[in-house]
Order: structure tokens, then C-alpha cells, then sequence
């Protein structure tokens, strides 16, 4: 299985741009991977189908590009790899 | 091998020191400069089998990561125990939970509204699964208009759980159209799981 995570460098951002994204995709919020970080909190999940939503969702959001991190997401056999997205796959 | 990850916000200094242990790095050092990613490399070092040293170097710390082909690639072996303790406790069902409300504890709404859609997600997820879910009073908006709740509460049901929601307080918010998952039940069902669980659970 394969989906996107979205991280954020704070809780505040991270509430926000939910708030955004829901209105243009399809998200749910979960906590932040274990794989990721050890104790940063709220992330945003969302299918690969909605990645162009997303995208364009987060182009009319001004955040700050270093207070967000996208990741790829490969779940096989029980267990979690993820890999991060440079930011040229934002743009 | 150094990595200076000063300025960079969580969770990238564990990313950063992640990538070096993917890498196969035995030695390295991650130079950061807050005490929340001190103490999360820390925890990235033992999940991954590395021994800790951290100096404070004036407003900066330096973490050093040591490991040694055995205790770096033994835990693997660490990790795969640990899955099998969790396989073990696969659906205990001596435990229910009670939500009394639409939100994890008290504070700010949208902040314990998130907490909340983490908490059915990573339940949802889990291998330890209440026998029974209670809603009552403004814990039965979960199951009717929180649509990601729904979705947790979905899978939850079809592994098994009970899901109870209090009628007299559906109709008290006007929500018993909108249910979405679970039965409409009373104070007598709900009360009888409560007093014949071991565990009562309440968020």
C-alpha cells in the first residue's frame, strides 16, 4: 500500500493547513509516524489520487516551505518505509 | 562524520540522522540545537540499536551516534520481538472504551478535535481492540457527523467491536438520522458493559 504523508514543524501549522486542505481534498489527520519522528504530532494523510489536489491546495496556502515535509509512504509485510518527497515535487 | 541539523525544526534532525543509519553509518554525529531533538534522536538511537553521547556545547548540543555491526544489526531481532508481544495481545477484549465527549480532554476544541481522529486512526490500526465502544452525551457526534471517526469506527466494527450509542442523547442533539455506525442502545446495555469489563477506558 502506498499513500502520502504530510509533516509539519509545528502543531499550529499543522491545524491550519488541515483546515485549508479539507476544503479542496480528500485528507485524514493521523499522528505522525513513529518511522518519521519520535515526538511531532499531527500529520496529514491523504491516497495518491488526491496528490494534485493537494499540490494545489498547498500552492494558495502560504506556508513557508521549511514548515512542511511531504513523504511517500510504502507499507509492506507489516512495516513502514518512508521517503521523502524533494521539493520539487511541490512546485 | 558530522551533520549539522542546527535550525532545523522537528522531525528533521531525525530524518537527517535516519538517513545516515540507512546508510549503514556506525559512527556519526548530529550537531542540533533544541532539547526536543536531543531527546528524539535518543529514542532513534535505541529503536535502531545505537549507544547515546550527548555534550552540550554553549546553546548547541552535539549527539553522537556509536554503533557496532552486532548491536546495530541485532535489533532487528529486538524489533521482530516486540512485534510478536504485540501479536500476542491481539484483541485482549477485556476492555471497553467510553467516550463522554467529541474531544481528547480539555483545552482547546480544534487541538482535541485532531487528538481525537489520531486516536480512533491509531486504535483502528492497532492489535489491542476494545470490546466495546460507548458514546454518550457529546460523544455521539463521533458516530454521526465526525466523517473521519466514522471511517476508524467502520474498521473497528468490522474487527469485532461493539459500538453502543446512547439514543436519549442522539435525540437530545437531534442526530439520530445522521448515525452513521453503530446501534442505538441505553443506559442499561451501556451500563452492563461498563460494569463487566475489567477496563474502562475514558478519553
Amino acid at each position: 500500500m502506498i499513500y502520502y504523508v504530510i509533516t509539519f514543524a509545528n502543531t499550529h501549522s499543522a491545524i491550519s493547513t488541515q483546515s485549508h486542505l479539507e476544503t479542496c481534498a480528500k485528507i485524514t489527520i493521523m499522528p505522525t509516524l513513529r518511522e518519521i519522528s519520535a515526538g511531532c504530532g499531527i500529520s496529514i494523510r491523504f491516497a495518491p489520487e488526491e496528490l494534485d489536489h493537494v499540490l494545489a491546495g498547498l500552492k494558495t496556502w502560504n506556508l513557508a516551505a521549511e514548515m512542511y515535509q511531504l513523504y511517500e509512504i510504502t507499507e509492506k509485510d507489516g512495516k513502514i518505509f518512508p521517503s521523502q518527497l524533494s521539493d520539487k515535487a511541490l512546485t | 562524520m558530522k551533520i549539522d541539523a542546527r535550525g532545523q525544526n522537528c522531525p528533521i534532525p531525525v530524518i537527517m540522522a535516519n538517513k545516515e543509519i540507512e546508510k549503514d553509518t556506525l559512527t556519526f554525529t548530529v550537531l542540533v540545537d533544541n532539547a526536543i531533538a536531543v531527546e528524539n534522536l535518543n529514542r532513534l538511537a535505541q529503536s535502531k540499536g545505537y549507544k547515546v553521547e550527548t555534550k552540550e556545547i554553549g546553546a548547541d548540543f552535539s549527539v553522537s551516534f556509536i554503533g557496532d555491526e552486532n548491536s546495530v544489526h541485532g535489533s532487528s531481532t529486538g524489533d521482530s520481538e516486540i512485534v510478536g508481544t504485540a501479536a500476542a495481545a491481539v484483541h485482549t477484549g477485556n476492555w471497553v472504551l467510553f467516550m463522554g465527549k467529541d474531544v481528547i480532554g480539555a483545552g482547546d476544541p480544534v487541538l482535541g478535535g485532531n487528538l481525537i481522529k489520531m486516536y480512533f486512526y491509531t486504535l483502528s490500526q492497532g492489535d489491542c481492540l476494545p470490546e466495546a465502544i460507548l458514546f454518550m452525551n457529546d460523544g455521539v457526534k463521533l458516530p454521526s457527523v465526525n466523517d473521519q471517526v466514522v471511517a476508524h469506527l467502520k474498521v473497528l466494527a468490522e474487527r469485532g467491536c461493539d459500538i453502543l450509542v446512547c439514543g436519549t442523547c442522539l435525540d437530545f442533539y437531534k442526530l439520530t438520522e445522521q448515525l452513521q455506525i453503530g446501534t442505538i442502545s441505553n443506559m442499561y446495555d451501556i451500563t452492563e458493559k461498563i460494569n463487566g469489563a475489567a477496563k474502562v477506558v475514558t478519553l
